[in-house]
C-alpha cells in the first residue's frame, strides 16, 4: 500500500517539476483534472466506467504473473473480448437479456481464454518465452478486428469504420440515472474479490501460486507444473476477455478499431503498481481510470496541449511501474536478519 | 606488552561482542589458542562458531572486543590483513575455481609463475603427507582432495593460524585420519589450529582443548581427557541428551524394489549405474557415501522427480516407473530432499502453507477448496511438536533460519502417513537436540512400520540407524551389508572406490 502511494507520489512529483519547467502552472493542472474526474456524479462515472477494463485487464495478469508468466497480451485478449461480445450480441439475438449477457459473458471468458492459452501451450510444451508470444499476438488481434471492422461487420449506414450495434437486449443495464455507469463495473469488482478468495484458498489458486514461487518445490509437492502454466495462461486470458466484453455491452455497444487498444497495457501498470494483489488492483485500476479520464479536462482547464497532457499519463505509468522496486528495497530494509 | 614470564599466545580474542539486528551472535567472548596448540571450538549451528571465526579472518568487524596475534593488538579492516597476519580458514565449502589447475589456483591471489608454484606445491604436497597432482584440475578432484588443495594453498600463502570450519564433515573415515596426521603435523612445527566441529568424538580425539560456545557465549573450556561426549553435548545444548537406541525388530514384506536403475544427472552424465536395492517395511536401508555420487539422483529417481534411462522403480508391487511425483506421493512415499531448503519448500509461502506442500491434495481440500482452518491446526501442530522457530504460522517462510526450515520439512514428512520415507541427509543442518529427536523419528517411523531408504554421508549415522547398509560410489552400489555385520573400515573403503576392502 505505502509502494504505491509513493510510486504516485513520485509521478505527481516528477510530472509537476515537468509541467513548472514548460511554464504551466502544475497545481492549476491537477486541479483541473480532479475535478474532470470526480467533480459531477456524471464525471464520477465516467472515471470508474474507464477503470473497469483496466482492472479486468490488471486482474488477468496478476493471475497469471503468481504463476510466473508474464502475459504481456492483455491487450489483444480485451480485443478478442470485444470481438467475443459482439458476435454474441449481433447473432443471438433471439435471447432474452437475462440469458443472453451471460452467454456472451461466457463467449468473451472461453474466446479470450483460449486465444491466451496458445502462448500457454507453447511454453509450458516447448518452453518458448510467452513474454513474446503473448506480446506479438497483440498484433494479431489488432488485424483481426481490423479486418472485422473494414469488412464484414462493418456498418453501411456509417461512413466512419464501425461495426454495426449489438442487439439491445445485450445492453447491459444502467446503475445510476443520469449516468453511464453500466454493471460491468460490478462485474469487474466482484471478479477482484472471486480472484483474490480463488489464490488464496483454492487447490489451484494454491498450486498457481507455488509454481509461481518455486516451480521445483511445486514439482516436488506433486503440482504439475507445465498443466498449471496452461491453466493460469487460460484463466488469465479469460478474465481479461471479460473486461472486453464489458466494454461492448455496457460502453459502446459496437466496435471501433481502436476501442480499448492499450487498455491492456495500462492493465499491467494497475497490476504492477497494486504488486499483483487483487484487492489492491481495485485501487489501482480506479486511480487510473481517474488519471486517464482527469487528465483530458486538463488541455481545458489548464491550457495543456494533448502532447503534455501523454507526456503526463506516459510519466505516471512510468512510476507506477517503480512500485515493485520500491517494495523489493523495503523488503531489503525488513528482511531477515543475518544468522551466524 | 608480553612478559618474558608469561607464555604468549598466538590469537587472543578478547571480550569480543558482536550483534546483527534483531541477534545477539557473541558476548563478552574470549577465546585464545597457543603455538603448537589444537583448539576445538564446538557448539550448535548459531552458537556463534562461524561469526567468531569470520571475525578472526577479518571478514567482519566485533562490535566491541579486541584481538591479540603474537601478543599485538591488530585491527582487521579487512580480509587481506588478516591474511598478511598469517590467519588462514580452510572453508567447509572450498573456494576453488574447478576450470583452473591445483597449480593455477594456488597461483591466483599471488603474482608467482603457475610453473614456481607447482614447484613448490609437489614439495608441501611431499612435505606434509599431502597428496595431491598440482597439474590436475580441481573439477576432477575429489572432496578430500580439494580439502588438501585449500590446505596447501594456505601453506603456501604462510598461514601461521588455521581454522578449519567442520573439515571432516565431507571425508570418508581413512580421509579423516590422514587429516588428522596432517593437523598434528602442522601443530608440531608450532602453528595454531581452530578446529570447528559439532563431531564429539574427534574433538576427544584430537584437540588439545576444546571451547564451548552456547548461545554466543564461551560456557567452558577443558581438556579431552577430563571430560567425556556426554559431557560436552551437554554443554553445548544446556540440557542432558539422551542418545537414541535402536529396538530390534522383524522387517516386514518389500516396500521398494530398484531393479538395475540407471539415470543422468541434470548435465547428461552417468548418475546411477545399475543399481539395484530393495526396503522392507520397519527396515532402514543406509546410503553410505561421499555427497555427489548419485545419492540425490537416488533420491529423485524413487520420488519420482527424475526419469532413468533403464530399469523399474516398484513400490508395493506396483510399477511406478517414471511415474509422476504425485503418482509417489500418492502411494505413500514421503521424501525429505537432499536441498530441504530449495526443494522441499517454497519460500515464498507461508509456514502454514509449506507445512502442506505435496499433501494440498489428499487431505487438505475438498472439492477444490482449502480447508484453511484445518491447515492452520496442523501447521500450528507441526511447529510446537518439532519446536520449530518461527514468529507465526503465517509469516513467510523466508524468515526462518536453515536449521528451521530443515525442520519444518523434517516435521511435515515424517508427520505424513507413509508406507516409504526417504531421507536424504534429515539431519544436516538441525542443533543437537533437533539431530536426536529427528534420530528418534525415524527408528519411530520403522516401528510403524514404514520403510526408509536413508542417505547420509556421516558414518555414524548410518552405523547408529541403519539395518542394513548400502555403500554407493560414482553411481554404482559398491556392497550391502547387514549393519551387524559391517565393518567401518571396509564401508570407508568402499566409500572410496576401493573394492575387496576386507
Amino acid at each position: 500500500m505505502y509502494t504505491a502511494i509513493l510510486a504516485v507520489l513520485l509521478g505527481f512529483v516528477i510530472a509537476a517539476i515537468f509541467l513548472e519547467a514548460s511554464g504551466l502552472n502544475a497545481f492549476d493542472a491537477y486541479s483541473a483534472m480532479f475535478l474532470g474526474a470526480f467533480s459531477t456524479p456524471y464525471r464520477t462515472a465516467e472515471t470508474l466506467i474507464r477503470a473497469s477494463p483496466f482492472m479486468l485487464g490488471a486482474l488477468g495478469f496478476a493471475l497469471a504473473f503468481k504463476a510466473g508468466y508474464w502475459n504481456i497480451g492483455v491487450d489483444g485478449q480485451l480485443v478478442i473480448g470485444t470481438i467475443a461480445a459482439l458476435w454474441g450480441g449481433i447473432t443471438f439475438t433471439y435471447l432474452p437479456s437475462i440469458l443472453l449477457i451471460p452467454l456472451i459473458y461466457l463467449l468473451g471468458f472461453l474466446g479470450a481464454g483460449a486465444w491466451s492459452l496458445i502462448s500457454g501451450f507453447l511454453k509450458a510444451k516447448f518452453h518458448v518465452n510467452e513474454i513474446l508470444t503473448t506480446l506479438m499476438m497483440n498484433y494479431v488481434a489488432y488485424w483481426v478486428v481490423h479486418y472485422l471492422v473494414y469488412f464484414p461487420w462493418k456498418d453501411p449506414e456509417v461512413f466512419l469504420h464501425q461495426t454495426i450495434p449489438i442487439a439491445s437486449s445485450a445492453n447491459l443495464p444502467i446503475l445510476a440515472a443520469g449516468t453511464r455507469l453500466h454493471a460491468g463495473v460490478l462485474v469487474g469488482l466482484g471478479s477482484a474479490f472471486i480472484i483474490y478468495i480463488f489464490l488464496k484458498r483454492t487447490r489451484l489458486g494454491y498450486s498457481i501460486r507455488a509454481v509461481g514461487f518455486g516451480p521445483d518445490g511445486a514439482r516436488y509437492g506433486g503440482v504439475n507444473v507445465s498443466r498449471t502454466v496452461m491453466i493460469a495462461s487460460f484463466l488469465s486470458g479469460a478474465i481479461v476477455g471479460v473486461g472486453g466484453v464489458g466494454e461492448v455491452l455496457g460502453a459502446y455497444h459496437l466496435i471501433i478499431e481502436n476501442l480499448t487498444y492499450n487498455f491492456g497495457f495500462i492493465g499491467i501498470a494497475a497490476a504492477m503498481l497494486a504488486l499483483n494483489n487483487p484487492l489492491g488492483i481495485i485501487l489501482s485500476s480506479t486511480f487510473f481510470g481517474f488519471l486517464i479520464t482527469g487528465s483530458l479536462y486538463m488541455t481545458r482547464g489548464a491550457a495543456l496541449t494533448i502532447g503534455a497532457v501523454q507526456l503526463f499519463v506516459g510519466i505516471m505509468i512510468l512510476a507506477t511501474l517503480v512500485s515493485p522496486l520500491i517494495a523489493k528495497i523495503r523488503k531489503k530494509k525488513t528482511g531477515p536478519v543475518d544468522r551466524q | 606488552m608480553a612478559k618474558s614470564t608469561e607464555k604468549v599466545q598466538k590469537v587472543q580474542m578478547k571480550n569480543v561482542t558482536k550483534s546483527f539486528p534483531g541477534v545477539l551472535a557473541l558476548s563478552q567472548v574470549h577465546f585464545s589458542v597457543e603455538g603448537g596448540e589444537i583448539r576445538g571450538l564446538l557448539g550448535e549451528n548459531g552458537a556463534g562458531k562461524t561469526t567468531l571465526m569470520n571475525i578472526l579472518c577479518g571478514l567482519y568487524r566485533s562490535d566491541e572486543g579486541e584481538i591479540y596475534i603474537d601478543g599485538k593488538k591488530v585491527e582487521f579492516g579487512s580480509p587481506l590483513d588478516a591474511i598478511n597476519l598469517g590467519v588462514g580458514m580452510v572453508h567447509q565449502h572450498f573456494m576453488l575455481i574447478p576450470v583452473f589447475s591445483v597449480a593455477e589456483n594456488i597461483a591466483l591471489g599471488c603474482a608467482d609463475p603457475v610453473t614456481a608454484v607447482q614447484e613448490k606445491v609437489r614439495e608441501l604436497s611431499e612435505k606434509y603427507g599431502l597428496k595431491v597432482d598440482p597439474r590436475s584440475r580441481v573439477s576432477q578432484l575429489a572432496l578430500g582432495e580439494r580439502q588438501r588443495v585449500e590446505i596447501i594453498k594456505a601453506l603456501y600463502t604462510k598461514v601461521d593460524i588455521f581454522i578449519f570450519d567442520e573439515p571432516t564433515s565431507v571425508l570418508i573415515p581413512q580421509e579423516v585420519e590422514s587429516l588428522f596426521s596432517v593437523l598434528k603435523l602442522l601443530a608440531s612445527e608450532g602453528r595454531s589450529i581452530v578446529f570447528i566441529t559439532h563431531k564429539l568424538n574427534e574433538a576427544l580425539q584430537i584437540c588439545d582443548n576444546i571451547t564451548v560456545l552456547r548461545g554466543g557465549k564461551v560456557v567452558g573450556s577443558l581438556k579431552p581427557q577430563q571430560t567425556t561426549a556426554k559431557e560436552l553435548a551437554a554443554m553445548m545444548v544446556g540440557a542432558e541428551i539422551s542418545a537414541v537406541q535402536k529396538v530390534p525388530h522383524e522387517a516386514g514384506e518389500e516396500v521398494l524394489e530398484i531393479q538395475n536403475v540407471t539415470a543422468v544427472r541434470d548435465d547428461g552424465l552417468p548418475a546411477l549405474k545399475d543399481v539395484s536395492l530393495s526396503i522392507r517395511r520397519g527396515e532402514i536401508l543406509g546410503i553410505a557415501g561421499v555427497a555427489g555420487n548419485g545419492q540425490r539422483e537416488l533420491s529423485e529417481v524413487v520420488a519420482g522427480l527424475r526419469k532413468c534411462t533403464t530399469g523399474k522403480v516398484i513400490v508395493k508391487k506396483r510399477d511406478l516407473t517414471n511415474a509422476s511425483p504425485s503418482k509417489f506421493r500418492q502411494n505413500g512415499v514421503s521424501f525429505i530432499p537432499e536441498e530441504g531448503i530449495n526443494l522441499g519448500l517454497i519460500l515464498d509461502f507461508t509456514v502454514a502453507e509449506n507445512s502442506i506442500l505435496g499433501k494440498q491434495d489428499e487431505a487438505f481440500s475438498r472439492l477444490g477448496l482449502i480447508k484453511s482452518d484445518e491447515v492452520r491446526r496442523y501447521a500450528e501442530q507441526l511447529v510446537s511438536s518439532y519446536d520449530v522457530a518461527t514468529p507465526g504460522i503465517d509469516s513467510s517462510a523466508r524468515v526462518l533460519s536453515g536449521g528451521n526450515l530443515q525442520k519444518l520439512v523434517v516435521a511435515r514428512e515424517l508427520t505424513r502417513k507413509s508406507d516409504l520415507l526417504i531421507a536424504a541427509y534429515p539431519l544436516r543442518g538441525l542443533d543437537v537436540r533437533a539431530t536426536e529427536f529427528v534420530r528418534r523419528k525415524l527408528l519411530d517411523a520403522t516401528m510403524g512400520n514404514v520403510a526408509v531408504l536413508f542417505i547420509s554421508e556421516d558414518l555414524d549415522d548410518i552405523f547408529d540407524l541403519s539395518d542394513t547398509i548400502a555403500v554407493i560410489y560414482e553411481g554404482k552400489i559398491m556392497g550391502i551389508f547387514p549393519q551387524a555385520k559391517a565393518n567401518r573400515n571396509e564401508v570407508g573403503l568402499l566409500m572410496a572406490g576401493v573394492e575387496q576392502g576386507g
